[in-house]
C-alpha cells in the first residue's frame, strides 16, 4: 500500500522532502529582493564610488567621513535629532490612541463608525497625504489659514511649513493623523481579548474606572504596546515619504525637517552634493539598520512577559 | 524517497533557470526603437512630434521617447545604467552632473560629430568630461530673469528700472501701493540660486568667475558678500511666508496679477501665459549698481548623450546628430517656447527673440553653474545656507564661511 494511500486512510503519514521545494520560489524572491540588496549595501559601504560605479576598497573611510567630517557629521546629528523627536511624538500618539481605544471599548453604539473614521486616513498613501496637507498648510491659499481667518483666529494664521519648529511639528501632526487609526485598532483588539470576567470582578471589588484602566487594561495590553512601540521606532527612523512629499528632499527650511531617510536619499542618489555617493549612502543605511535592529531587540526584551 | 543530493540538485537547477530567465528578460537586441531617456515628462507630446520629423526622413529608424519625473530622473538613470539596461540616448545634466557620468566611460565621445562644429565653446564645455572630450549635444539654453507685469508697472507709473538702486525703489513703490512686489518661492533651495543668479550676476566681476575656475575664489570676500546682499535686500519685497510657499503658488500670484514681478528662468514664460494668456510681461536682466550695461545670467540646460553600449549605436548616433541640426533646434524652440543651443535655431515668441539677441551681447555664465558636484557640493551648501539666512536660522557670516569651506573641499578632491 502506498504511503499516500495510508495517509489518506488516517495512517501515520511521512511528509515527502519534495515539499520543501514549494518554498523555493518564495526563497528566490526573498533572496533577490531582500537578502541581495542588504548584502550589497553592506558591501558597498566599504567601497569608494564614482557615481554608481564601485571603485577601490576603502575600509571604514565612508563611516569616518559620515560621522566625523563636517558638514556631513552635523547633518547626521541634525537628522537623528529629528528622528528622535518623531519617535517621542509617536509615543505620545500611542498614549492618545490608547485613551481613545479605551473610550471606544466602553462604547456600545457607534464604535464601528469611530473605528472606521479613525482608520480612514491610514488607507491613503503617505505621499498623497503629504501633498494634500502641503496644500492645506499653504500660507497663501491653504485651507487651514482660511479656516482660522474665517472663525476670527487670524492671529493663529501661520506659514506652517516655513519655520523649523512649526514645519517639523506640522509634519509630525500629519504623520500622527495618518497613523493613529492603526494604533487604535490594535489597542482595541487587544482590549477586546481581555476576558470580561476580569472587569466584572474588578467592578464588584469596587475598583474605579481609572484603577481598572491602569491596573487591568494597561498591563493586559502589553503585547500591543510592545509591537506598536517597535513599529513606532522603526517608523520614526524610516521617515521619508511624508517629509519628502510635504517638504522635498532637502528637509527645508534649512534642514529643519531633515531625517535620516532624506539624508540617505540625498547621499545615495545625488541630492546632497549634486552627485551620487553610493558608498556614503550605504554606510548610513547600514548604520541605520544596525541601530534599528538593536533598539527593536532591546524594546522586545523590555516588554518580555515576567519582567514587570 | 528523493535523496538530499537530488533535492539540492533540483533546487540549484530551478534557481539557475530562474536566473537565466531573468537574464534573458534583460538581454537586448539591435532591433526596435531608439530609446531616448529624458527628465522632461511634460514635454512628451512635443518631443514625439519633433521625432516624427526625423523618422519621416529615416524610415528605417523608430524612436521611443521615455520621460521620467525630473526629481527622480538621476536615480532612475543611474539604476538603469547599473543594471545594464539597453539605453541608447539619455538626457544629460550639464556641468558637474553630466561630467560625473561622462567620467565613468559609459558615454560615447562625440568630438568627431560634424554637426557640433558650430556650437559655442562654452556650451560644449558644459557637456564635456574631465578628459576634455565632448559627450553631449546641448539642447536648451536658460536665461535667468526678473519677469515683470507691464500693466501693473504702467498703472502705478513705475518706470522700467535700469540700475539695482532703481529696482529697489520700484519694489518700495509697489509695496507702498499695497502690492506684493515679487512673487517668490524659497521652499526649494535651488530656487534661491536661481534668484541669486538672476539678480546678482552683475555684481560679480569677470575676475571672480576666473578665480572660481582656477581655485582662488574667496566666497568670504566683500565682492561676493555684496552680490549676496542683493538677495537679502529683496526680503521685504517677497511674500512674508515665501520660505513655506511652493513655486506653483508664486507663479499663480504673478500670473493672476497679485504680484508685480516673478524671478525665475525663461522656461516659465510659457507656463505663465498658459495660466493667463492676457498677461503683459517683459523681463529685466541682472542690473548694474550704477549706469552701465546689464548682464544676463545664462547657461546650458540639458543635453543628450549617446550610450557607448547602445545596441542600436548607428541609429542612435544618427538621431543625436540630427538633434544638433538647425531643423531640430528650431522645432525645439517653437514647440517648447525655449531657447535652443543649436546655432541658427530661431525662437518665435517676442520675449525669446529679445532674450536670444540680448544673450548674444550680454549673456554671462554664472560661476555657480560650474560649481556643482561632490560631497559637500558648493551650490547645495550655498543655496541651503541662503535659505537659512533668509529664514533667520543662521547668520550671513555663516553662509559665507560654509560656502567657502565647501569650495575649498571641492578643490581638494
Amino acid at each position: 500500500m502506498s504511503r499516500s494511500l495510508r495517509a489518506a486512510r488516517g495512517g501515520a503519514a511521512r511528509i515527502t522532502p519534495l515539499v520543501h521545494l514549494f518554498a523555493l520560489p518564495a526563497l528566490v524572491v526573498y533572496g533577490v529582493f531582500v537578502l541581495y540588496p542588504i548584502a550589497t549595501t553592506l558591501l558597498n559601504s566599504f567601497f569608494e564610488f564614482r557615481g554608481m560605479h564601485r571603485g577601490a576598497w576603502i575600509g571604514l573611510a565612508n563611516f569616518e567621513t559620515l560621522f566625523t567630517k563636517p558638514p556631513l557629521n552635523g547633518r547626521v546629528l541634525n537628522a537623528v535629532s529629528h528622528n528622535l523627536i518623531m519617535f517621542a511624538a509617536s509615543m505620545l500618539t500611542l498614549v492618545l490612541a490608547f485613551v481613545i481605544a479605551a473610550l471606544l471599548h466602553q462604547l456600545t453604539v457607534g464604535r464601528e463608525f469611530f473605528k472606521a473614521a479613525f482608520f480612514l486616513p491610514r488607507l491613503l498613501s503617505l505621499i498623497v497625504v503629504g501633498f494634500l496637507w502641503q496644500l492645506i498648510l499653504s500660507p497663501q491659499s491653504g485651507a487651514l489659514n482660511a479656516l482660522l481667518d474665517a472663525v476670527g483666529l487670524s492671529a493663529l494664521s501661520h506659514a506652517w511649513l516655513a519655520t523649523p519648529a512649526s514645519a517639523l511639528g506640522s509634519v509630525i501632526a500629519v504623520g500622527a493623523w495618518h497613523s493613529i487609526g492603526f494604533a487604535i485598532l490594535v489597542f482595541l483588539a487587544s482590549m477586546q481579548a481581555i476576558p470580561s470576567t476580569i472587569y466584572e470582578a474588578a467592578r464588584l471589588d469596587g475598583a474605579s474606572a481609572t484603577r481598572i484602566l491602569v491596573s487591568i487594561t494597561l498591563p493586559l495590553t502589553r503585547s500591543a504596546w510592545m509591537i506598536l512601540t517597535v513599529l513606532g521606532f522603526i517608523g520614526a527612523f524610516e521617515t521619508f515619504d511624508l517629509v519628502y512629499a510635504m517638504q522635498g528632499a532637502a528637509g527645508p527650511p534649512y534642514y529643519g525637517t531633515d531625517t535620516l531617510g532624506l539624508l540617505f536619499y540625498r547621499l545615495a542618489f545625488g541630492g546632497e552634493g549634486g552627485t551620487a555617493a553610493v558608498g556614503l549612502g550605504s554606510a548610513l543605511a547600514l548604520s541605520m539598520l544596525v541601530v534599528m535592529a538593536a533598539v527593536s531587540l532591546l524594546t522586545l526584551r523590555l516588554f518580555r512577559p515576567g519582567r514587570s | 524517497m528523493i535523496s538530499r543530493r537530488a533535492l539540492l540538485g533540483t533546487a540549484l537547477t530551478a534557481t539557475s533557470l530562474s536566473a537565466l530567465a531573468m537574464a534573458g528578460c534583460s538581454a537586448g537586441s539591435s532591433d526596435g526603437p531608439v530609446s531616448v531617456y529624458s527628465w522632461r515628462q511634460e514635454d512628451g507630446d512635443g518631443y514625439r512630434k519633433i521625432f516624427d520629423i526625423f523618422t519621416q526622413a529615416h524610415a528605417d529608424i523608430t524612436v521611443k521617447f521615455e520621460p521620467f519625473n525630473s526629481t527622480d530622473y538621476d536615480q532612475i538613470l543611474a539604476t538603469a545604467m547599473q543594471s545594464g539596461d539597453n539605453l541608447d540616448l539619455i538626457q544629460l545634466r550639464p556641468y558637474a552632473g553630466g561630467r560625473e557620468i561622462a567620467d565613468t566611460g559609459d558615454l560615447a565621445p562625440l568630438d568627431d560629430m560634424a554637426e557640433l562644429k558650430g556650437f559655442s565653446p562654452e556650451s560644449l564645455a558644459a557637456v564635456s568630461g574631465s578628459d576634455g572630450k565632448v559627450y553631449g549635444v546641448p539642447t536648451a539654453q536658460n536665461a535667468l530673469i526678473t519677469l515683470y507685469n507691464k500693466e501693473i508697472f504702467d498703472q502705478h507709473k513705475i518706470a522700467r528700472p535700469s540700475t539695482w538702486p532703481e529696482f529697489l525703489d520700484a519694489c518700495a513703490a509697489l509695496k507702498k501701493a499695497g502690492l506684493v512686489p515679487i512673487a517668490q518661492s524659497g521652499k526649494a533651495a535651488y530656487l534661491l540660486t536661481i534668484l541669486y543668479q538672476a539678480v546678482a550676476t552683475s555684481a560679480l566681476s569677470p575676475a571672480f568667475g576666473k578665480a572660481v575656475d582656477d581655485g582662488s575664489a574667496d566666497f568670504t570676500s566683500q565682492e561676493f558678500r555684496d552680490s549676496v546682499q542683493r538677495v537679502l535686500d529683496l526680503k521685504p519685497y517677497v511674500p512674508e511666508s515665501f520660505i513655506g510657499m511652493a513655486d506653483d503658488e508664486a507663479r499663480a500670484m504673478f500670473a493672476q496679477g497679485r504680484a508685480a514681478m516673478y524671478i525665475n528662468g525663461d522656461y516659465r514664460i510659457k507656463p505663465l501665459l498658459d495660466l493667463n494668456p492676457k498677461l503683459q510681461m517683459d523681463y529685466l536682466a541682472s542690473l548694474p549698481e550704477a549706469t552701465g550695461p546689464v548682464q544676463l545670467s545664462t547657461g546650458v540646460d540639458g543635453a543628450y548623450a549617446l550610450m557607448a553600449s547602445s545596441p542600436r549605436l548607428e541609429q542612435a548616433r544618427a538621431l543625436l546628430a540630427w538633434m544638433a541640426t538647425e531643423e531640430f533646434g528650431s522645432a525645439f524652440a517653437t514647440t517648447f517656447s525655449r531657447l535652443s543651443q543649436v546655432p541658427g535655431a530661431k525662437a518665435e515668441d517676442p520675449l525669446h527673440v529679445k532674450l536670444a539677441e540680448e544673450i548674444a551681447t550680454v549673456g554671462t555664465e554664472n560661476p555657480f553653474a560650474r560649481l556643482g558636484g561632490g560631497n559637500p557640493d558648493v551650490k547645495a551648501e550655498f543655496e541651503n545656507a541662503l535659505q537659512g539666512v533668509l529664514g533667520g536660522q543662521i547668520s550671513a557670516d555663516e553662509l559665507f564661511a560654509k560656502t567657502q569651506e565647501a569650495y575649498q573641499a571641492s578643490r581638494q578632491r
